[in-house]
């Protein structure tokens, strides 16, 4: 919307919730708030004499002409639905401005309520991406449909006029065609915002700033160091993967990070203040590197008291090798044994229990382990030495990799080719929508020979997905 | 409902015609349109029945929930002691089984086993790895959305959903965790926690607007939805079965919309009246009893004949006033639902527990303290109070409280305790349906389906 109108919709309500829960389809009171949202926006965009010029640069002092609405219903369009309207979509909206301008006696009222309407679409609201059956029975995106899915990849947001130009002219059906609007929206500056996207699939980047941890443990934890945790996954990984564009795996070992005031004392950081952001490089011996040092993913993959090596022996498997553990069955108590505060003991002493029972071992050997590696990072992420006065033993295993501590089980991870597959994987699935099937096996691994020849960067695999014939063929819609 | 009354003001009549957009929409009740007893309407028909769900997370503790008499004036015990002035208007019915297929999060199962009477589907995106919650999904519409459809077209709006406390999160496609009320899976429809944002919604906008004016931009927004409607007309005949599902229920709503713009705000009259605004409640106590206000009187002015109120949401973690926030328990602090796993029953847990019952209570005296016609609106209600589990902290699905409150305009029997030992809740369910005048032969499917409903509670 932002890129449509110009105006921030945020800014204006709860644009976005109103939709949000909405898998099976919109609600009737999400409809109703939705309604209010896309009319204020659209009287925002026109109450700026500025803004609807540059919308309609076609309208002289008086407003819109006829014919100026007329063009704006084809260009506004086009932005709106991803792909040019048909004569009777074009017929409906002209008709709706005419009634508009009528009605309200302003020549500004038609095209403000032609805005309203396309953001009301199903045709603006849902990616129709469906595909056409070229007569051998495959069904093929066309260049439209490419182009929405290119952007909505790279950039998260809706096509611009010059990528819809380039799908007008049919450059996008051919390799050669699509590759300079790839790179082009690789360097543009929304491609963060795709990252960003990106991010909050894979790491859940989201929930970061919406933690909250108890204030009795964590007094210092509020929604700034929150929101900030979430910022330094963010900038860190848009620097690494999408700035300077060096090799992928450096994401498990990397020092440098972008850290603010309130990390920065998080993390023992001296010499970082206010609220500001700056590059820092973390000490070299220091307990931590990479994301499995950001305080973030640590504070989220901990319950609001207390570590969960469980948890976040789960979510590495899951997260960095593509790899699902079953939840525990029915009728498990999965309560801890409380700790006795005259005989305390640390959160692994504890998880003893899953290790002593062969029938906790078997899922739990799979994850506590892993998770042991990061005891030395309480439930907000700060680093420790001890736990109840009780020294840490942060010694594990990965899939028969030992480790002593956090930057060793980055290592293992760096090392481990599974990693690999699985970050092509993550990226595939976000780029493609769906959970690979097993006919897309071939595809995901000549992306991966593709990626690992090329250095391993996050740009030329977003590169070689989008120019992969995959990313061209739809799946026939039940 | 016939609207040709001699007695009605010409404004009531002009207001009808808005924008030229004919209206098939019924307006409150105005004492001019009911006949002399003020049971019904003068020509006869019955003032009309209202559904509404009254929602607790987390459950009761079924050792001190039954009372020890039944029948007519039972006796409430120490934790329903809040509902003591109300036994000849609530009915409990104690011993209910939930047989839901346990699989997964008991909590989600109760909540969506109870107000769907089916078991829950999970995503098929789910893959073991995640939490099951925020996957599982009811499998149709709950109740409350079966009699509003079966009264759609009557009110501006279909239903109302408003709530007490944070729902539990979902950060998956799951909603059934989160919200009580779904039009279908994956189709909640949330409820909104601001008494505020409710009373603008349902009375701000409209009744203190100038009556002899119709705002052009009603018209307008009308005109807007009807190409938004033909968009997806064109749209639909590509798309593939799943997708047009989930573009009719859009659709669904876009209609719902624009019968709302369609319709007006009601006139005041003496059973209908806006309320004061809200001001910003401190504790979920004022929440709750600012809310039920508006709800009492959206449904005495006819804004709408379902409600669902959540006071807190299945597995909720809120942390009630009644809690106190540094309560331990295996040496670490816990919101209400941990603690109760933690540690059982004690009467911290039941001090909470009878906190809910009293919280229903003063909502069940709000509807009983609203005049409808000339009687009292908990007469036209009928209200369904009830919880996902019965014991909280072992998850357990029997002895699953119930309480149903109001007389739906004669249909039910009130004050009664029914035991219903190890009896399927859909039983009930289907009974409310019946009361309320849904045409339900059945309600629930596989294991919890059933066609019999309690008739005890029927007249």
């Amino acid at each position: 919307v932002r890129d449509l109108l110009g105006v921030a919709a945020d800014a204006v309500g709860n644009w976005r919730t109103s939709l949000s829960a909405a898998q099976g389809g919109v609600s009737t009171i999400g409809v109703e708030q939705y309604e209010t949202e896309a009319l204020a926006v659209a009287a925002a965009a026109f109450a700026d004499p500025g803004r609807r010029g540059r919308l309609l640069a076609c309208a002289d002092a008086a407003g819109p002409s006829v014919n100026c609405v007329h063009d704006f219903v084809t260009a506004f369009g086009r932005r709106a639905f991803r792909r040019p309207l048909t004569d009777d979509e074009v017929s409906r909206y002209v008709e709706l401005a005419a009634a508009a301008t009528a009605d309200l006696g302003n020549a500004w009222a038609g095209p403000e309520m032609v805005a309203a309407a396309m953001l009301e679409s199903p045709s603006f609201l849902y990616r129709v991406e469906l595909g056409t059956d070229d007569g051998s029975g495959t069904l093929t995106y066309d260049g439209w449909e490419l182009a929405s899915r290119l952007s909505f990849m790279v950039w998260s947001t809706t096509p611009d006029d010059t990528l819809l130009d380039a799908a007008a002219r049919g450059d996008l059906s051919t390799s050669p065609g699509l590759a300079p609007q790839i790179d082009r929206l690789l360097v543009a500056a929304q491609a963060a915002d795709g990252l960003d996207q990106f991010l909050d699939d894979w790491l859940d980047l989201d929930s970061v700033s919406q933690l909250v941890k108890d204030s009795s443990f964590f007094p210092g934890f509020d929604t700034t160091l929150a929101a900030s945790m979430q910022k330094e996954i963010s900038l860190s990984l848009r620097s690494q993967l999408l700035e300077q564009g060096g090799d992928f795996r450096g994401v498990f070992d990397n020092l440098k990070t972008q850290l603010n005031g309130p990390l920065a004392r998080l993390y023992g950081v001296s010499g970082v203040d206010g609220n500001d952001f700056r590059e820092v490089a973390l000490p070299l011996d220091g307990p931590r590197a990479g994301v499995l040092g950001f305080g973030g993913i640590l504070a989220l993959q901990a319950s609001t008291v207390s570590t969960s090596p469980t948890l976040r022996g789960k979510f590495v498997r899951g997260t960095f090798l593509c790899q699902s553990i079953p939840p525990p069955p029915k009728g498990v108590n999965t309560q801890l044994p409380a700790s006795d505060p005259k005989m305390p003991t640390t959160t692994r002493q504890r998880l003893e229990a899953h290790r002593s029972d062969p029938f906790c071992a078997s899922c739990h050997g799979l994850m506590d382990p892993i998770g042991f590696g990061l005891e030395a990072f309480d439930a907000e992420g700060a680093f420790r030495t001890t736990e109840n006065a009780l020294p840490l033993d942060t010694r594990g295993t990965i899939d028969g990799v030992s480790f002593a501590d956090a930057r060793g089980l980055g290592q293992a991870l760096k090392q481990n080719p599974k990693a690999v597959d699985c970050f092509v994987r993550q990226v595939y699935r976000y780029a493609q929508g769906h959970i690979e099937a097993t006919s897309e096996a071939r595809a995901l691994s000549e992306l991966n020979s593709q990626f690992s020849s090329h250095g391993y960067t996050y740009r030329t695999l977003m590169t070689s997905l989008a120019l992969h014939p995959s990313f061209r063929l739809a799946a026939p819609t039940p | 409902m016939i609207m040709k009354t001699s007695t009605l003001s010409r404004r009531t009549l002009l207001r009808g015609m808005a924008g030229g957009v004919g209206v098939g929409l019924a307006l409150p009740t105005l004492e001019a349109m009911l006949d002399g007893s003020g049971k019904a309407y003068a020509d006869g028909a019955s003032l009309p029945k209202r559904f509404v769900i009254w929602f607790w997370g987390n459950g009761n503790e079924p050792s001190t929930w039954t009372p020890s008499t039944t029948g007519a004036g039972w006796a409430p015990t120490a934790m329903q002691q809040g509902l003591a002035a109300l036994t000849a208007d609530i009915s409990v019915i104690t011993g209910l089984h939930l047989p839901v297929k346990g699989a997964n999060n008991p909590h989600v199962e109760g909540v969506v086993g109870m107000l769907t009477g089916g078991n829950p589907v999970l995503h098929p995106s789910y893959t073991g790895a995640q939490f099951d919650w925020d996957y599982m999904d009811v499998p149709s519409a709950s109740i409350d959305q079966l009699v509003a459809q079966a009264f759609a077209g009557k009110t501006p709006y279909r239903s109302l959903e408003v709530g007490a406390t944070q729902p539990h999160r979902s950060n998956g496609p799951g909603t059934a965790i989160s919200f009580i009320s779904h039009n279908a899976s994956y189709n909640p429809n949330p409820p909104e926690l601001d008494p505020a944002a409710v009373f603008t919604r349902l009375f701000a906008n409209g009744m203190t607007a100038p009556q002899g004016t119709i705002d052009p931009m009603l018209k307008l927004r009308a005109r807007l939805l009807d190409a938004v409607k033909a968009d997806a007309a064109a749209l639909r005949t590509r798309l593939g079965t799943s997708d047009k599902q989930r573009l009719d229920a859009h659709l669904e709503g876009i209609s719902a919309l624009e019968q709302r713009i369609k319709a007006l705000p009601p006139p005041p009259s003496m059973t209908c009246s806006m309320p004061p605004a809200p001001s910003a409640p401190a504790t979920v106590s004022e929440r709750a009893q600012l809310m039920g206000q508006l709800v009492a009187m959206a449904l005495a002015c006819g804004l709408t004949r379902v409600v669902t109120f959540q006071f807190s949401s299945a597995a909720s973690h809120e942390r009630y006033e009644a809690w106190p926030t540094d309560l331990s328990c295996g040496g670490t602090p816990k919101d209400f639902h941990e603690y109760e796993h933690c540690a059982g029953f004690d009467d911290q847990v039941r001090g909470v527990l009878k906190y809910f019952m009293d919280r229903f209570g003063t909502f069940v005296q709000t509807l009983k303290d609203t005049p409808d016609g000339a009687g009292s609106l908990l007469d036209n209600c009928c209200v369904l109070g009830t919880s996902e589990l019965g014991a909280g902290p072992t998850h357990e699905f029997d002895n699953i409280p119930l309480l149903i409150a109001g007389r739906a305009g004669g249909a039910l029997k009130s004050g009664l305790h029914v035991p219903a030992p190890g009896e399927l809740p859909s039983r009930v369910m289907l009974a409310l349906l019946n009361a309320v005048g849904v045409n339900a032969s059945t309600f629930g499917t596989d294991q919890l389906a059933t066609s019999s409903p309690l008739t005890d509670i029927l007249v």
